[in-house]
């Protein structure tokens, strides 16, 4: 808020006041050990030390007479037009004469180099910056420079493709523009500007914006990075080039819809006999070691691998405890940069990249960089171990769902379903966007006139046109990667889940009964058999499976199987809360005995479908103690649902459980965690008082 | 490219000792005073706190290696540091503009609240704080540059002033100037939820 002396000499109109006041009610959450963790980056980088001065050799000018002549690797595009990097940096050979000290003007690095404190570069090109200072000393034994190298050239000419303006393009505009970019001793290009202009200023504007994206090798001097310019061409040309390699886009084979697996891959007619499946001793190992092992081959140096920390760390993107997340996503970036560029058939690098990517929420980057992973592992076939290549597909499917969740079912109501309808005590009669009715009004009706709201539903709901392909690609994914590891279990359970949600319970029996063979019996496996089995009303079978996965899961997921919370008594829960391990089961025991609608069956209906119902709240949202997770596990499944596009970033489910209102959830887009609104959490609240829970 | 002086030539700071396996003690005692001030300043600017994490560890990294050319008489340590992040924001916001990545997103905004008491209220409220920020990002830079010191660094007009190297009038009419902007700009998102996409 403007403190008071500023408020009295220039006081705020009281519109603008309170604008004032909320944005100063603003509050900053840091991360606890950021502060401590880049303490520590700094010191280990004054430790370390900054660049010193270092030479050049003046390879630039040849360089770039080469660079012309030599031809890169197109890129596909929407229109025939290609952008391309001259290779001007791999194919250059460092000069063998030694470097005379009379050939080097030493210069300090111009006003915007102190930006980066690069300290010193000595250049020898006839465009010595003007500002040149005396000669320092130098010796006449330096060993010629190796000069910078792109890195991801591929990526990088994409990132150029995507920045050549399209109107240019559509009107055959292209030109040569000259990139000077400082690339410093990490290999992190900045300062970047025009050397030589195309003479379209829009065409220099879009290399320079992509310079800062690239990625490269440093300069080495006497076996250590130096810091240092380069200069390279970008040719942007819209006209067609036949005779270049282009790749094609990759090509999968998505499963149709609906989600169905051909019946003899799927089919276990005989049930599952527990007494068969091996001790449980965890995840199969056998699905991760060769992923590992492919990443420990292609990084190589065994010294550079262990800086990074544990293979899984590096492999999972997970920084590991004690490492600043800054420094060991850059440093781990690099290695597996280098190891992409080193093991150029081996998708495992882009594999652990794109999980970095994917944990800095950068979605986009993640997907291209396991798109081209599937694509080297497509192209190396069979030399790829088929459970890199698994996870690759994964992955993949992970992403694609994302977007499908943003779009699956979504619609509008139209405002003339309204009409003729009439409800007094609701106040909202905000119009949405042409014609279609806002949020804030059919959650209004909903929850006031809900009879009246389910008809306007009926009448109004306008289903946008589904994209299916996201699921489609989604669900071709893990069945990829399923056809190569039959036990992954991410794509087992991201699958059989789907089955759940379309309760299509015989096949979800036969895919879970599959997952549990092919993974020795995992966990995730048992429960989704047993929820299958439950919903079909062969609750005596499941229960076996129920309490053999109880003893497989981790404790925290076996405690949230079992939990009562939802559907003990209100004063019962904190005492319940309280209660761990045996005693906590006993509880629980007791609790079931004395609710168990036919005591002379061995087994507890009741009972089974909690444990059906939180299996489902567990694997679909997430958790059992979410807020969708406490509507499914208390009430089940609604009878229909309708899900609204607000037009504003988020969706507003509408959770239809017959003549009530519906109960309310929002999401955003793209993310796949849902809470109840706030008038759905009143509502839910409130039903726990009407019906006390049974 | 223009690039103002960042790193004063003369009157530089006792260059410290290199050898010691901790920071030069003066320095340390910039990071422990205005480390929260810079994160501050950049969070307000950038869409995640990832993102500020990043941007706030590259502008100590380059304070702490043109350290020993920092010139106390030109500008305070912290208009110094502010500076810093200032090009360093418009980098990463330059390098973001080609990846269409600017949209703050509220479910990437978990760490930004305000001082509500329920659940419900704090998630209206992260709801309008996004807004807020989508709708700042649509403002001129030096709208942002202001609203940032000013919201996210919390600094008072005085001392935006002698940042600025402008009067504190100036400060208070382009502060007003700026807030009336957001405010027209969230409005005209409000009333079009496709735009505010």
């Amino acid at each position: 808020m403007i403190n008071e002396k500023d408020s009295e000499e220039h006081p705020l109109p009281d519109d603008l006041r309170a604008l004032d006041e909320e944005l100063s009610s603003i509050r900053y959450e840091e991360r606890p050990s950021f502060g401590p963790e880049l303490q520590a980056e700094l010191a280990r980088a004054w430790t370390t030390g900054p660049p010193t001065a270092v030479a050049v050799r003046p390879y630039l000018a040849a360089a770039a007479l080469a660079g012309l002549l030599l031809a890169g690797v197109a890129v596909p595009s929407a229109r025939a037009s290609l952008v391309r990097i001259l290779r001007v940096f791999d194919d250059v050979e460092p000069v063998e004469a030694p470097i005379r000290a009379a050939e080097v003007a030493a210069v300090p690095a111009p006003v915007e180099e102190a930006r980066d404190a690069a300290a010193f570069v000595m250049v020898s090109r006839a465009e010595t910056p003007a500002e040149a200072v005396e000669p320092v000393e130098t010796t006449a034994t330096l060993q010629p420079p190796i000069p910078p190298r792109m890195l991801d050239r591929a990526g990088a000419e994409a990132l150029l493709q995507e920045a050549y303006p399209r109107h240019l393009q559509e009107e055959r505009v292209g030109g040569l523009v000259w990139l000077r970019v400082w690339v410093d001793v990490d290999g992190r290009p900045s300062l970047p500007n025009v050397w030589r202009g195309s003479g379209v200023q829009e065409l220099d504007v879009a290399a320079l914006d992509v310079a800062p994206l690239l990625r490269f090798e440093p300069a080495v001097q006497s076996g250590q990075a130096v810091a240092t310019w380069i200069e390279f061409p970008v040719l942007f040309d819209p006209e067609e080039e036949g005779d270049l390699p282009v790749i094609e886009p990759l090509t999968l084979d998505p499963m149709r819809l609906p989600i169905v697996h051909p019946r003899d891959q799927w089919e276990f007619d005989e049930p599952l006999d527990l007494a068969t499946l091996p001790d449980w001793s965890g995840e199969a190992p056998s699905v991760l070691t060769p992923v590992e092992s492919a990443l420990v081959d292609a990084i190589g140096d065994p010294i550079v691998r262990r800086s990074l920390g544990p293979i899984e760390s590096i492999l999972s993107g997970i920084v590991p405890n004690g490492r600043a997340p800054t420094e060991w996503r850059a440093s781990a970036t690099a290695v597996l940069e280098g190891a992409m560029e080193r093991a150029q058939a081996n998708p495992a690098p882009l594999l652990a990249l794109g999980r970095i990517r994917l944990r800095q929420g950068l979605r986009t980057d993640a997907r291209m960089l396991f798109e081209r992973g599937l694509r080297i592992a497509i192209d190396a076939d069979p030399a790829v171990p088929p459970s890199v290549v698994a996870e690759l597909h994964y992955e993949r499917g992970r992403l694609t769902r994302e977007g499908w969740l943003a779009s699956a079912d979504v619609g509008r109501v139209q405002s003339s379903a309204f009409e003729g309808r009439a409800c007094a005590q609701a106040r909202s009669s905000g119009q949405g966007v042409s014609g279609y009715a806002s949020v804030e009004r059919l959650i209004a009706w909903n929850y006031l006139c809900p009879q009246e709201s389910s008809r306007v539903f009926e009448r109004g709901f306008e289903a946008k046109n589904d994209d299916m392909a996201d699921l489609s690609l989604t669900m071709g994914s893990f069945r990829a990667a399923l056809d190569l590891v039959p036990g992954h279990v991410g794509s087992n359970v991201g699958l059989l889940v789907q089955l759940a949600a379309a309760e299509r319970w015989e096949e979800l029996l036969a895919g879970a009964r599959r997952f549990a063979r092919h993974s020795q019996g995992h966990p995730h496996a048992l429960v989704l058999a047993g929820l299958a089995l439950q919903r079909l009303g062969r609750t005596g079978e499941a229960a076996p499976l129920f309490d053999e996965a109880l003893e497989r899961l981790p404790s925290a997921e076996a405690v949230e199987i079992r939990d009562l919370t939802y559907v003990i008594d209100a004063s019962e829960i904190a005492r319940y809360r309280r209660l761990w391990g045996a005693e906590r089961r006993d509880w629980e025991a007791s609790y079931w005995l004395t609710r168990d609608r036919t005591p002379g069956t061995a087994v507890n209906e009741r009972e089974i479908e909690h444990m059906a119902r939180t299996t489902y709240a567990m694997l679909r949202f997430g958790g059992v103690m979410s807020d969708p997770g406490e509507v499914w596990v208390r009430f089940g499944g609604p009878k229909d649902v309708h899900i609204v596009d607000d037009g504003a970033g988020q969706l507003t489910e509408f959770w239809d459980y017959g003549s009530g209102p519906d109960i309310t959830f929002v999401r955003r887009v793209a993310s796949q965690t849902m809470d109840l609104t706030p008038e759905g959490r009143a509502y839910v609240d409130d039903l726990g008082k009407i019906f006390p829970p049974q | 490219m223009r690039v103002e002086h960042e790193v004063p030539r003369t009157g530089r700071v006792a260059s410290p000792r290199k050898d010691e396996s901790v920071l030069p003690r003066e320095f340390e005692a910039w990071y422990v005073e205005h480390r929260s001030a810079v994160f501050r300043y950049v969070r307000f600017r950038v869409a995640t706190r990832e993102a500020a994490e990043d941007v706030t560890s590259v502008v100590f990294m380059k304070a702490l290696r043109s350290f020993d050319r920092y010139d106390p008489r030109r500008a305070a340590p912290r208009t110094w540091l502010l500076r810093i992040a200032r090009n360093a924001v418009t980098d990463h916001l330059r390098a973001l503009r080609r990846r269409g990545s600017l949209h703050v997103s509220l479910d990437r905004i978990p760490d930004l609240v305000a001082d509500v008491p329920s659940q419900d209220e704090r998630v209206i409220k992260q709801e309008r704080i996004q807004r807020l920020l989508n709708g700042s990002q649509k403002l001129r830079k030096a709208d942002q540059e202001i609203l940032s010191l000013r919201y996210g660094t919390g600094l008072s007009n005085a001392e935006i002033a002698e940042h600025l190297d402008i009067s504190n009038n100036a400060v208070a009419v382009r502060l007003h100037r700026a807030l009336k902007r957001l405010k027209s700009c969230v409005e005209a998102m409000a009333a079009d939820p496709i735009e505010d996409r």
